[in-house]
């Protein structure tokens, strides 16, 4: 292995440790569970929250995650190539979305009863590309297993009529666990520095 | 000056990248493009004190530059590698390689 190689090896090691904190997790799980219980309760106020989500970001890593965990800025090519990723994983987002929508809106209750579960289920795969990513561009490898759970249980609500809202739920709940858990071990193992302390580091 | 031995060549390492803690911090600089005091504290695993007297003889041999700045009235200590700690880093790379080799891989059979 040459030392580009090397180093790249590095700064992706690194890159990955800065999601240790089960934040991105959690975020997703306000996704996952706004769209989950929507579906359930017909309502569009628990996707509220979802809208809040782009704001929180910036200010949860700049007040809680940085405090604790340090400050680090990556080389311009790897926030370049972020930036193009997450870009286009928008644009791919809405397209898959737009195409569901679509489908729902005109051609979806005319379709037998097999297809229409896939038009339905197409919330699925929204959200197992929106995974992948997450997975892709943030090197965050726990996501390849949602993706991967999303996946398979869209594919058994086409096959086996599994209700969309219950793996959506069902799979929220999961990643809740696993984001409160990873939190928590972030919490205790970067505990907060008092602000005179600071000096003492700096 | 004669070629050095095989055994030697572990001598023309450089001491100040060879220490495992300054190891780490320049190997962790190497990957981003500037980290403050308490990132590579966590990262490394050093104490503050320890952490500090590192970055304090890798900057004196200029291979990290240590700069500082206020975020909100609280300082942050940024420290970047410098073209001269990714040179040295590279050098000691390319000797150690060569101590490697020296190195049998297993036991020789009686």
């Amino acid at each position: 292995m040459n030392l580009m190689e090397d180093l790249q090896r590095v700064e992706e090691h690194t890159y990955r440790s800065v999601f240790d904190d089960g934040l991105v997790d959690l975020f997703a799980v306000v996704v996952l569970l706004g769209f989950g219980i929507a579906m359930v309760t017909g309502s569009f106020v628990p996707m509220i929250p979802i809208y809040a989500l782009p704001f929180l970001w910036p200010l949860i890593r700049k007040r809680w995650i940085t405090p604790r965990m340090g400050y680090v800025r990556f080389s311009a090519g790897r926030r370049q190539k972020e930036r193009r990723a997450m870009h286009k994983a928008v644009v791919a987002g809405l397209l898959v979305f737009l195409a569901g929508a679509a489908l729902a809106i005109t051609i979806g209750v005319q379709l037998i009863p097999i297809r229409r579960q896939a038009v339905v289920h197409s919330i699925g795969l929204m959200f197992t590309l929106a995974m992948l990513t997450i997975m892709v561009t943030m090197r965050i490898r726990r996501f390849a297993v949602y993706a991967t759970a999303m996946l398979l249980a869209a594919v058994a609500g086409v096959a086996l009529g599994l209700s969309a809202e219950v793996y959506v739920n069902g799979i929220g709940a999961a990643v809740t666990v696993a984001g409160v858990a990873m939190l928590w071990r972030f919490a205790r193992k970067h505990p907060a520095i008092p602000p005179e302390e600071h000096h003492a580091t700096g | 000056m004669p070629p050095a031995s095989e055994q030697h060549i572990l001598l023309q390492l450089d001491r100040t990248v060879h220490e495992p803690a300054r190891l780490a911090i320049l190997t962790l600089l190497a990957g981003v493009e500037t980290a403050d005091f308490m990132f590579i504290m966590h990262r490394v695993g050093l104490t503050g004190g320890n952490l500090g007297a590192h970055i304090t003889k890798l900057q004196e041999r200029g291979f990290v530059e240590v700069r500082k700045e206020f975020v909100e009235k609280l300082p942050r200590t940024l420290v970047s590698l410098t073209e001269s700690g990714r040179a040295a880093l590279l050098e000691y790379r390319k000797t150690f390689q060569q101590v490697l080799e020296t190195i049998p891989a297993g036991p020789k059979a009686p």
